[in-house]
C-alpha cells in the first residue's frame, strides 16, 4: 500500500503464501487500512467511502497532490496486479469479482440481514449472477405478453370477420359458409365452389361468373358499347380520285371506247377472215399492210389509255367499297343499338353508289361529295361515341348485383379465412411462448429453491455453533414470491421470519456472519480468501471463543483474514490457530501511519537504499532516518532497555535520543566491551540525526549531501548488522530471554561472549 | 447451480423440455449470441417463426415459412 488511505508512505503486509492471519490493533492505528486496501483492489471502491465528496479518502490526507496512492496485491493465481488512484478499471474488469462473496465488516453486519425482501431478493440477484437469467426471463416474458395481445388481436379480428358472416343466431362454421356460398351460387346461376379453397383463388369466381350466360349479354353490351366508342373513320386519300378525274377528263378517254372496236379489227386481221384491200370497220379501200400497221398504232395508243385507266380505276373502286364498308357497319350499329335501347342519330347517306356509277361510266367522280359524306360521318361517330360512353356502364340488372354481392361474400370469406390462419398461428406461437416461458420460470424458482435450501442448512449448521444449546435453529433463507427472499428461523417451536422480532442485536450478527460464510463456501469461487474486519463487536467473551473456534476448526481450508481491536479475541485466535500469521499495530501517527510490532528495519534501509540510488537523497534521508529508529526501538524492546515511564501506549512515539540512552544504558550493564566497541558508531550515528538526517534542517539549509546521506545507510547497516547473526541472519534476541539470548542457529548471543 | 450463466441455464432447461420443436433450442441460442438486437423482440420473432404449420405437426420449420422468406410455407390442407 502506497500513500493510501491512513498510510503516507509505504507499507507491507506478509501473508506467506495464502496463510491466515489474524490482526489486532486499538481503534484508529490503522489495522482497517488493509481491508480498505483489498476492498478497493478487488471491487474498485470502499463502501463507505462510495458515497459522493468522500472518494478523494482514498488517497493518504497528507500525500502529495502528484504523489502515487496505489495497492499492489500478490497472488498465485492470475488475480494479482498493482491498481493506481485515479482507477481506470471499468465496470468490466469487476464484473466477476465484485460478485465474490469475500468481505465482512462490522459496519455492515447486519446490512445484509435488516434489508427488506424485494432488497435481499435484489442482493441474491447480484450475488448470485441471476441478473442474466433474470433479464432473459424478462425478456422472455415481454415476448410472450406481446405474443398474448397479438393473439388477442388475432382472435378479435376474426371473430368481427365471423360476425360479419353470421346471420342471425346461425353458428359460423366453414362447413355452414361453403353451404351458404353453394346456394346463393346456385341461385345466380354460377357453378357452386367445392371448397372454401377454391373459393380463395381468385380465379375461380370470374371464371364461374363468365360462365354464366346472362354474364355474356353484359358483356355483348360491353364489347358493343366499346365498340362504338373507337369508332373511326378512315382517313380520306383524295389522290386517287385526282388522278381518275383527270383521265378520263383527257382526249385519251375518248379512245376507250374504241377499244374493243380495235382489239376486232385486230382479230379480223391477223385471222384473215377480212376482204382484203379494204378497211372491215369502214369498208373503204386500203392497202392490207397499212391497214394492219395502223391497226397496230391505234391498239397501242388505246391500250395505253386502258392501262392507265385501269390504274386509277381500281383505288377509286376501292374506295367506293370502303364508302360502303363504314356506311353498312354504321347502320348496323345504329340498328343494334337500337335493340339494347340506345337511340343514335340516323347515319348519314355516303354516295358510295354514285361512285361506282361514275367509275363505269368513265366519268369525274365529285370529291366534295364524298369529303362532305366523311365529314359526316365522323360528326356521326363523334356522336354515337358519346352516346355510348353515356350509356357505359349499363344499368346493373338485379343480378348483377346480386354477383356484384357474391363477390363481396367471397372476398369477405377470405378474409375471415385469413383471419382465422392468423389467429390460429399467433395462437401456436403463444403456446410454445408459454410453455417455455413456464418451464424457464419453474426451473428459476426451483434452482433458487435448491440454492437456498443448501446455503439454509449450513447456515444453521454455522449458526448453531455460534448457539449451541440455544434451541435456535432451523435457521433458513426462503423465497418470498416472485421478487422476494427472508430469512426464517424456529423460535421455541414458532417460525419466524423475520427473525427480528425475537432475537437480540448479537444474535442476529451471529446470524449475519453465518450467512457471510455460507454464502462464501458457495459464491467465493475465484478470489480464495475470506476477509472479517471488527465482526465482533457486539459478542459477549464466550461468543467470541464461539466463533474463533470455529473460524479456526470449522475454516481452516480457507486462507482467513480477520481484523480485530478484541485482544480476547485476537488471544483466543492465537492460541486456538497457532499457525496463523499474527499482526499487532500499535500506533498510528500523521508523519509515521501505521506502526506495528513487526519491525521492519531491513525493509526501510532497502527503501532509502533505492532512493538514494534512484538521486532521491532528501527520500532516502527520510527513510534512513525512519530505519535508524525501527532498529533502535527493536533493540530497546528485545534487550529490555530501561526508558522513561510513558503513560499509555506511546513508548513507539519516543525521541530518537532516548532511543539512544536506553541502547547505551543497557550495553553498559550487561555488555561494557561491545558498547565500547560501537561507541563510535553510536556517536557518528546521532550526529547524522541531528545533521543528514534531520528532516527539519534540511528544510531550511538545503538538501543533504549525498556523501553523508550514503555514509549515514552505511552506518545503519552496520549497526543493524550488530544484532544479527552472521551465520543464520537471525537477531540476536532470537531465542531465550532479553537476559540471555541467542540467534537460530546459536552462533550469536547476548550478551556476547565475545565482542 | 452456484453461479450458472444465463446459457448454461438455458441449456438445461431445453435439454429438459422434450417436446421442442426441432432446431428450436439451437436458433434460441443464436438469438442471444446477438448483441445488437432487441433480445425480447427477436425471441417473439422465434416464437412466431415456429408457429408456422410444418412445426405444429412436428415437421419442423421449412426454410421458406421462416420469416421474411417470399412465398411462405407451402400450403397443405386436410
Amino acid at each position: 500500500m502506497h500513500a493510501f488511505r491512513g498510510i503516507p508512505g509505504e507499507m507491507t503486509v506478509d501473508f506467506g503464501k495464502g496463510d491466515s492471519i489474524v490482526v489486532y490493533g486499538d481503534n484508529g492505528t490503522g489495522k482497517s487500512t488493509i481491508a480498505d486496501a483489498l476492498e478497493w483492489y478487488f471491487t474498485g471502491e470502499i463502501g463507505f467511502l462510495s458515497h459522493e465528496g468522500r472518494q478523494h479518502a482514498v488517497r493518504y490526507v497528507g500525500g502529495e497532490n502528484n504523489g502515487v496512492t496505489s495497492v499492489e496485491v500478490f497472488t498465485n493465481g492470475g488475480l494479482g496486479g498493482k491498481v493506481v488512484l485515479p482507477d481506470e478499471r471499468n465496470a468490466e474488469a469487476f464484473h466477476a469479482i465484485r460478485r465474490e462473496t469475500f468481505l465482512l465488516r462490522g459496519r455492515t453486519l447486519a446490512d445484509f440481514i435488516n434489508k427488506t425482501k424485494t432488497e435481499k431478493w435484489k442482493a441474491l440477484v447480484d450475488i448470485l449472477g441471476l441478473d442474466a437469467i433474470e433479464s432473459l426471463r424478462e425478456d422472455l416474458q415481454r415476448a410472450r405478453n406481446d405474443l398474448r395481445k397479438k393473439a388477442k388481436a388475432a382472435e378479435e379480428e376474426a371473430r368481427t370477420y365471423q360476425r360479419a358472416l353470421a346471420s342471425g343466431s346461425q353458428d359460423v362454421s366453414q362447413d355452414t359458409v361453403l353451404a351458404s356460398l353453394q346456394e346463393i351460387c346456385r341461385m345466380l346461376g354460377v357453378d357452386p365452389p367445392q371448397s372454401l379453397d377454391q373459393v380463395e383463388d381468385p380465379s375461380w369466381l370470374t371464371a364461374a361468373v363468365r360462365a354464366s350466360p346472362s354474364v355474356s349479354e353484359a358483356s355483348d353490351r360491353e364489347s358493343f358499347l366499346a365498340e362504338i366508342k373507337a369508332l373511326s373513320a378512315p382517313a380520306y386519300d383524295q389522290r386517287p380520285v385526282d388522278s381518275w378525274n383527270e383521265l378520263v377528263s383527257s382526249d385519251r378517254a375518248r379512245l376507250l371506247p374504241r377499244a374493243s372496236l380495235v382489239r376486232e379489227a385486230k382479230r379480223l386481221v391477223e385471222t384473215g377472215s377480212i376482204d382484203k384491200g379494204h378497211c372491215p370497220l369502214c369498208g373503204q379501200k386500203v392497202d392490207h399492210k397499212t391497214l394492219a400497221r395502223r391497226i397496230e398504232n391505234a391498239l397501242e395508243e388505246v391500250m395505253e389509255a386502258s392501262r392507265d385507266l385501269e390504274r386509277f380505276r381500281d383505288p377509286v373502286a376501292q374506295q367506293a367499297d370502303d364508302l360502303e364498308t363504314i356506311h353498312d357497319k354504321r347502320r348496323s350499329i345504329h340498328d343494334r343499338a337500337l335493340a339494347m335501347g340506345l337511340e343514335l342519330p340516323p347515319v348519314p347517306d355516303i354516295p358510295h353508289a354514285a361512285l361506282r356509277e361514275n367509275v363505269d361510266a368513265l366519268a369525274p367522280v365529285k370529291i366534295d361529295a364524298i369529303t362532305s359524306a366523311l365529314s359526316e360521318v365522323r360528326k356521326w361517330d363523334r356522336e354515337a361515341g358519346k352516346l355510348a360512353r353515356k350509356a357505359s356502364p349499363s344499368q346493373p340488372s338485379t343480378r348483377d348485383t346480386q354477383l356484384v354481392m357474391l363477390a363481396a361474400l367471397c372476398q369477405q370469406v377470405n378474409a375471415w379465412r385469413f383471419a382465422e390462419k392468423k389467429a390460429a398461428r399467433a395462437g401456436r406461437a403463444l403456446d410454445l411462448a408459454e410453455r417455455v416461458f413456464d418451464a424457464y420460470q419453474t426451473k428459476q424458482k426451483e434452482d433458487l429453491t435448491e440454492l437456498l435450501k443448501r446455503i439454509s442448512r449450513r447456515v444453521g449448521e454455522i449458526y448453531s455453533a455460534l448457539h449451541p444449546g440455544e434451541d435456535l435453529d432451523a435457521v433458513s433463507v426462503e423465497p418470498w414470491t416472485a421478487k422476494g427472499v427472508e430469512l426464517a428461523i424456529e423460535f421455541y417451536g414458532s417460525r419466524q421470519r423475520p427473525p427480528h422480532g425475537v432475537l437480540s442485536e448479537s444474535h442476529l450478527n451471529s446470524l449475519a456472519i453465518a450467512l457471510f460464510l455460507a454464502m462464501a463456501e458457495s459464491f467465493n469461487e475465484q478470489i480464495g480468501f475470506l476477509l472479517l474486519d471488527d465482526v465482533i463487536n457486539s459478542f459477549d467473551v464466550e461468543h467470541r471463543g464461539r466463533l474463533a473456534e470455529l473460524l479456526a476448526d470449522g475454516f481452516s481450508g480457507w486462507q482467513l483474514i480477520v481484523l480485530t481491536h478484541d485482544q480476547q479475541f485476537f488471544e483466543h485466535l492465537s492460541r486456538r490457530a497457532p499457525s496463523w500469521r499474527k499482526l499487532e499495530f500499535t500506533s498510528w501517527s500523521y508523519a509515521s501511519g501505521p506502526r506495528t510490532t513487526q519491525y521492519e528495519t531491513k525493509d526501510i534501509l532497502l527503501n532509502a537504499r533505492e532512493r538514494f540510488e534512484s538521486g532521491d537523497v532528501q527520500g532516502a534521508a527520510t527513510k534512513a532516518r525512519r530505519a535508524l529508529e525501527e532498529l533502535l526501538q527493536e533493540t530497546c524492546e528485545a534487550l529490555w532497555a530501561p526508558l522513561p515511564f510513558r503513560r499509555g501506549q506511546a513508548n513507539d512515539k519516543r525521541e530518537i535520543g532516548e532511543l539512544f540512552k536506553g541502547v547505551r544504558r543497557t550495553l553498559k550493564e550487561r555488555a561494557k566491551p561491545l558498547l565500547d566497541s560501537i561507541e563510535p558508531l553510536l556517536k557518528n550515528l546521532e550526529a547524522d540525526v541531528g545533521a543528514t538526517l534531520n528532516v527539519a534542517v534540511h528544510g531550511s539549509r538545503g538538501r543533504p549531501g549525498t556523501s553523508e546521506v550514503e555514509a549515514a545507510l552505511e552506518r545503519i547497516a552496520t549497526l543493524d548488522d550488530k544484532w544479527s547473526c552472521p551465520e543464520c541472519r537471525t537477531r540476536v534476541w532470537h531465542r531465550g530471554t532479553p537476559e540471555a539470548a541467542r540467534c537460530k542457529c546459536g552462533l550469536s548471543a547476548f550478551p556476547p561472549a565475545r565482542t | 447451480m452456484s453461479r450458472a450463466s444465463a446459457q448454461e441455464f438455458l441449456h438445461a432447461l431445453f435439454e429438459s423440455l422434450d417436446d421442442l420443436p426441432p432446431e428450436f433450442a439451437q436458433r434460441f441460442e443464436e438469438v442471444l449470441k446477438k448483441d445488437d438486437v432487441d433480445r425480447s423482440q427477436a425471441i417473439r420473432q422465434l416464437f412466431e417463426d415456429f408457429a408456422c404449420e410444418g412445426t405444429a405437426r412436428g415437421a419442423g420449420v421449412p426454410a421458406s415459412d421462416r420469416a421474411g422468406v417470399w412465398g411462405g410455407a407451402p400450403r397443405k390442407y386436410e
